[in-house]
């Protein structure tokens, strides 16, 4: 057996582990191994150090065989006189990723050429820079084309650090996604730095600004708060000097603001901080060096203003104590968050305890389920603000597919794989008596902003749609099928002491689409009753409230017997016992509390079952049957006829149409109140 | 409950297995699960595309591994470095040049994701870090050493 009959499924499973330099040996072996690494389209990303290693020939043999697998390039220093920009833009097609430091040719032709992402240069700078700093512009490719919607390509990163550029020459690209940006003494001349341009960058995300002036700054922000729409989510200041109020204060009106860290920023107090709350979607604040001005006071303030703040890191902030951390504990349990970070380090508490020194972090790492503190040691923290920086920005996540124009509401969709002929209990922990008539909640998750339920799958739709479909055979003893397991599902969820408060045929689904098993959903007006307590409740659907809602005495068990002696009704005769032609009249008719047995259609209906109708729609509570005496009823215990309910289901299907119809009309009209315009040529 | 199946390689020859430790390829998965319903006591599953020697291995590699934990997917970053595995794994490829590539092709036919990457892994070790006339040497054995094959 031999290398060459292996298929390419093979091959490239074993290209996989190799390397640049390994892929460019095999390439020299035999032109069996040139065609194959130039054929398979790897898509294999390489970080390649060409510092030093290489000159420019044995540069364009190896590019030229392999340079188009090549996504990740790292330059760190180029030699004088070197062709590599060009070779590099000629072979390495498929470069999404460059990182080029002290490089003195214009790049600018290489970001023309490919579809790179991720551009960052360190210490760059434009060649003959006296000539050409009045009339040069530093153009990308994808800020030339501004009117074309339709460019999917462009820089979604820049990194510009220690750039003698004068940044108010940038033309930046339209889709950047994430901005580094470095104030240097050579990349400004006489005139100030022109920011404005940043600021309508529409789907710029994350930025970073290391060493500039709030003079410099404070234009920037400014022109963000008077657009009144930005869209940073994170913004980093390193070793800028901020001390200036109208800084923070733009900063205030970022609403879409979550990320937050300031480094070596010497100036910053708790006034500032006081100012900063008003950023009310603000997640994480991070503040380093920030000595001793933010106290107690400050940072107690954000965390009251700011709801949605869930993790604050203070470094090297001499007035952290215990006793903030006790403040802020306090603080988060009143406050009810799900939960919260406390970080500190570096040389903050020198109060921790008398003799000034670090006590060890078990000593001081405390949590509760929702508070979590945690200090780090001196040894822990890197002080250089670039190096943390530097650090961090690697870790960007750039998203290459983030579609270009508009962007969509995406559906909240899950794929799952569906496990047959499982039974769920071998997963879950359900009992057979709670798979029985009530939706089961299987999971729940809370990040913090967003509590996901995973609920039981539900097939048959709204029982009342499904007994009115064409092959459905209403009988009195289906009827009482139904009734009965609502009045099991009522008799459960009563004898947890749970009200539903909200029964009506919405809320009764079957399991499936053949079955005659039911499901009672929507529990989001139940609540806990108390027998002991007084319970008054205003809400409900007025055709099937009880009459102690309506006039608003305290209300039972016996409140949901009314609901079940409403919707038996409805199903019995397809007739709504007290409807009105107003929601104020459907109240009023429930509070009189009168129905009778008169229409056509209860001429097939036995006499059992408008007694149990009779004994559940009394208008004394008290005197109600109870869900479990509703069981013994003999309408429920012997089995009723089977009699075929033909006058009610004509009816049954009109009720449920005209409902349908109320429904969308109630649409129409809440649509119209929003603006929306309907071409009713179409309906 | 031992399931045992028996599998046909390309020279005829019949080795009897368990199911279970057969299932790691997913080849041979498909086809108990799929076109025997799950009933596939004793069934019969030829290979024409692997010959005795090296089925004879792979079921041996099968038997070893039957306890793994199903392996977790390669996110893309750690496929670079090529790591060690373990000493069985080592002493088991330590085969000639033939077998190894028989067993890449044999894991890959029948799917069998943790052998294909110990196998794939022990051939790129066997490349990497060398110059061109070295890989040229590795990959040519003895025998055809005159036989332009590669």
């Amino acid at each position: 057996m031999q290398i060459k009959s292996l298929n390419e499924d093979c091959i490239r499973h074993i290209f996989k582990y190799l390397d640049l330099h390994d892929l460019y040996a095999l390439s020299k072996v035999s032109g069996y191994f040139r065609k194959s690494v130039y054929n398979l389209n790897m898509k294999l990303s390489y970080s390649i150090n060409l510092g030093g290693k290489f000159d420019d020939i044995k540069l364009k043999n190896v590019l030229c065989r392999v340079g188009h697998h090549i996504e990740t390039l790292y330059i760190p220093l180029l030699p004088d006189k070197t062709d590599c920009i060009n070779i590099v833009k000629e072979y390495c097609y498929n470069l999404k990723h460059i990182r080029l430091e002290e490089c003195i040719n214009d790049v600018m032709d290489l970001e023309n050429k490919l579809n790179l992402v991720t551009l960052e240069l360190l210490n760059f700078c434009i060649p003959n820079c006296n000539k050409c700093r009045r009339k040069k512009t530093i153009r990308f490719k994808s800020s030339l084309c501004e009117s074309d919607d339709t460019e999917t390509s462009g820089l979604r990163h820049l990194r510009l650090l220690s750039c003698s550029w004068f940044l108010d020459r940038i033309v930046y690209p339209r889709n950047l996604q994430c901005l580094t940006l470095e104030y240097h003494p050579r990349s400004v001349i006489d005139d100030e730095i022109n920011f404005k341009d940043i600021a309508h960058l529409k789907r710029l995300k994350k930025l970073f600004l290391l060493n500039f002036s709030e003079i410099d700054l404070r234009p920037l922000f400014e022109t963000y708060a008077e657009n009144g729409n930005c869209p940073l989510q994170e913004i980093h200041f390193h070793m800028c000097s901020l001390a200036d109020n109208r800084i923070f204060q733009s900063l205030s009106k970022f609403l879409s603001l979550e990320v937050l860290e300031m480094c070596k920023i010497f100036a910053i107090t708790s006034e500032h901080l006081k100012i900063l709350s008003g950023c009310k979607n603000l997640t994480h604040f991070r503040c380093f060096d920030c000595i001793q001005l933010i106290d107690d006071d400050g940072i107690c303030y954000l965390m009251t203003k700011c709801k949605k703040l869930t993790s604050l890191e203070i470094y090297w902030c001499n007035a952290v104590t215990l006793k903030t951390v006790d403040k802020m504990e306090e603080i988060n349990k009143s406050m009810r968050r799900p939960y919260f970070t406390f970080k500190v380090g570096g040389r903050s508490g020198i109060n921790w305890n008398d003799s000034g020194t670090l006590p060890t972090i078990s000593e001081v790492k405390r949590s509760t389920d929702n508070f979590r503190f945690e200090m780090t040691g001196e040894s822990n923290m890197i002080t250089c603000g670039r190096l943390r920086h530097a650090e961090r920005a690697v870790m960007i996540y750039v998203d290459e597919n983030d579609p270009i124009g508009e962007i969509e509401a995406s559906f909240p969709y899950k794929e799952v794989s569906i496990r047959h002929g499982e039974d769920p209990r071998n997963f879950y922990d359900i009992t057979a008596e709670e798979l029985g008539r009530i939706i089961q909640l299987y999971d729940a998750f809370d990040d913090g902003q967003v509590i996901t339920c995973i609920l039981e799958l539900i097939q048959g739709g709204e029982l009342f749609e499904r007994v009115i479909e064409e092959d459905y055979v209403l009988t009195e003893k289906a009827c009482t099928v139904f009734v009965r397991q609502i009045c099991e599902a009522v008799e459960f969820i009563h004898s947890k002491n749970i009200l539903h408060l909200d029964l009506k045929p919405e809320n009764v689904l079957c399991l499936t689409k053949t079955g005659n098993r039911i499901k009672i959903i929507d529990f989001g007006m139940a609540r806990r009753y108390d027998p002991n307590k007084k319970l008054q409740i205003l809400f409900g659907t007025p055709e099937f409230v009880a009459p102690e809602i309506v006039n608003f005495d305290s209300i039972g068990f016996y409140t949901d017997m009314w609901s079940i002696g409403v919707i038996c009704y409805v199903l019995l005769s397809g007739l709504s016992p007290f409807m009105g032609d107003t929601d104020m009249d459907t109240m009023a008719n429930v509070t009189i509390g009168k129905f009778s047995f008169k229409d056509d259609a209860f001429s097939a209906v036995s006499d059992n079952a408008k007694d149990f109708i009779r004994n559940l729609l009394i208008k004394d509570g008290q005197k109600r049957l109870s869900a479990a005496a509703a069981l013994q009823h003999p309408w429920l215990i012997h089995s009723a006829l089977n009699t075929e309910l033909s006058v009610t289901k004509t009816k049954l299907k009109r009720y449920v149409i005209k409902k349908r119809w109320i429904k969308a009309v109630n649409t129409i009209i809440a649509l119209r109140r929003m603006g929306a315009k309907l071409d009713l040529t179409l309906v | 409950m031992s399931n045992m199946i028996y599998l046909q390689s390309s020279d005829g020859d019949i080795f009897e297995t368990d199911a279970q430790i057969a299932k790691c390829s997913g080849t041979i998965r498909f086809m108990l699960e799929d076109c025997y319903m799950g009933e596939y006591e004793g069934v019969l599953i030829p290979l024409p595309n692997v010959n005795s020697a090296i089925l004879r291995k792979v079921l041996k590699w099968a038997d070893h591994h039957k306890d793994d934990p199903v392996p977790i997917e390669d996110d893309g970053h750690s496929v670079k470095q090529v790591s060690v595995f373990s000493s069985w794994d080592a002493e088991f490829l330590e085969v000639d040049q033939g077998t190894l590539f028989g067993l890449v092709q044999a894991a890959n036919y029948l799917d069998i994701q943790g052998l294909l990457d110990v196998t794939c892994k022990t051939v790129a070790n066997k490349i990497s870090g060398k110059t061109a006339d070295d890989i040229r040497n590795t990959l040519t054995t003895n025998q055809n050493k005159f036989q332009d094959f590669i």
